[in-house]
């Protein structure tokens, strides 16, 4: 017998089994449906879904059929770097990250710890903007054309991972990466965690996986802020999908960051706040997720 | 653009990995109830089941670029929701192994008492292996081989289980008085 398609199976054929003297088989068949799954579960995973796709769209629109320029998947990024000149490309991307890194600088000394304020989410907002913003101001002029580039290599690069990660982030040393390793392009964010301890840290993330989520409900943590966060965690090798999250610990505000392999196997560190502005700082634990 | 209902499982997996913002919500519908009844079945406990099946669809919506087509969508589907079913039970009772329960207690059985929730407590009594291997074949329907597919074992292993799993629940369902709740044979 093969399954049926549409989700639903006929009572099973005769014969895909040896025979059962036992009457067993039949009784068991005989028992009823448990019944369609409840509404309210429905709603929840539907809404859990809708997260996930409001996080993949940007980066693999169904370009194909709707007539998106690049298709997410369908550049050729060595014909694309030999159109950009390179050198120039190098260049002026030094002169941006330079300008990124005294406007870091500059507004790390402006906020004292770099993070304002001490409450959740809010307190992850620089003065002066995203990081993103901060190096587009600060390049400035004709750096603007050539940064945007750099992202959109980097994003089309993320874009060959089928797993909707950023595992391929293939950096040129643009704004806000680390110098000694890949950053994920696009980590997923998710509302905050709220207070936790370093000891629950691998179950809350386990908890923040499965609840119920609404894709309106804001973060707080910007993009520019999670990959702030995740250029400061040195093993980023091998996953396939990368989250962040913000947090409290007592009064300071954290940044819990976690990823996991296509196999289950995952890792959770949690961060000071001050990693949205400061990608030198050290993870103040980490805890390996269950699978 | 074709309408999602017309078409089938593998097309509309492969849409979703391509992009398709629609098409796993269709898969999601269509398979939805099925997924539910198997983690129910799979955890016996609500909860836990609804845990579970929110991480299976989660897990194939993430996935569905891994999907190699050499087997059914469906049993694609039923193999991530009974392994997120596995999950789930063992990080409740990590230290519980199911195959060890005891067999049930001897019950003082009267004609009255309910045939279906004999056999539902006799299936919880059996080890999780035949368990999951009656649940797929006697109940959910699959065939031995779809079976085997789903738990990662070979079809005789499924067999045997299955042959054993029933002999073990027809010799729960005697009463210890020899009278049978219902006679299964």
């Amino acid at each position: 017998m093969t399954p049926s398609d549409d989700g639903h199976r006929s009572a099973p054929s005769p014969g895909t089994d040896d025979v059962d003297p036992t009457g067993i088989r039949d009784l068991l068949r005989s028992l009823p449906e448990p019944g369609p799954m409840p509404e309210d579960l429905v709603r929840r995973i539907e809404t859990r879904l809708a997260v996930e796709l409001a996080h993949r769209r940007p980066e693999a629109p169904f370009g194909d059929e709707r007539g998106t320029p690049h298709g997410g998947r369908v550049v050729d990024l060595g014909a694309e770097r030999t159109r950009r000149r390179p050198g120039r490309t190098v260049i002026i991307l030094g002169a941006a990250a330079a300008g990124l890194l005294v406007t870091a600088v500059t507004v790390s000394d402006l906020l004292g710890s770099g993070v304002v304020g001490g409450a959740d989410t809010a307190a992850f907002a620089p003065a002066s903007g995203s990081a993103d913003e901060e190096g587009s101001d600060a390049g400035g002029g004709a750096a603007d054309e050539e940064q945007a580039d750099a992202q959109e290599e980097r994003a089309e690069a993320a874009g060959d991972d089928s797993s909707g990660g950023a595992g391929g982030a293939a950096d040129e040393g643009g704004a806000g990466v680390a110098a000694d390793g890949a950053v994920p392009a696009d980590p997923l964010i998710l509302p905050s965690l709220g207070p936790l301890d370093a000891d629950q840290l691998a179950q809350r993330v386990d908890d923040a996986m499965t609840a119920p989520a609404s894709p309106a409900e804001s973060s707080g943590l910007t993009a520019a802020q999670a990959k702030s966060c995740w250029s400061a965690v040195a093993d980023q090798d091998g996953w396939e999908e990368w989250y962040a999250a913000p947090a409290t610990l007592g009064e300071q505000p954290a940044v819990v960051l976690w990823a996991r392999q296509g196999d289950g196997d995952g890792h959770a560190w949690l961060m000071p706040g001050e990693c949205a502005v400061n990608p030198s700082v050290q993870p103040l634990a980490d805890a390996v997720l269950p699978r | 653009m074709d309408a999602l209902t017309d078409l089938d499982d593998a097309t509309l997996l492969s849409r979703h990995a391509a992009g398709d913002p629609d098409a796993f919500g269709e898969l999601f519908r269509r398979h939805r109830d099925r997924m539910w009844a198997l983690a129910l079945r799979t955890t016996r406990d609500p909860e836990i089941a609804s845990d579970a099946v929110q991480d299976a669809f989660l897990n194939a919506f993430r996935r569905a670029g891994s999907f190699r087509g050499d087997s059914q969508v469906t049993t694609w589907l039923h193999r991530i929701t009974v392994n997120a079913s596995l999950d789930r039970l063992r990080r409740v009772r990590p230290t519980s192994d199911l195959a060890d329960h005891d067999p049930v207690e001897p019950r003082d059985r009267h004609h009255s008492v309910d045939v279906r929730l004999d056999v539902q407590a006799a299936l919880a009594q059996i080890p999780e292996g035949q368990r999951l291997a009656l649940t797929l074949v006697d109940m959910h329907g699959l065939s031995v081989a779809e079976a085997a597919s789903v738990l990662g074992v070979a079809e005789g292993t499924v067999k045997s289980r299955c042959s054993r799993g029933r002999e073990a629940m027809a010799a729960i369902l005697v009463s210890p008085h020899g009278h049978d709740a219902e006679d299964p044979r």
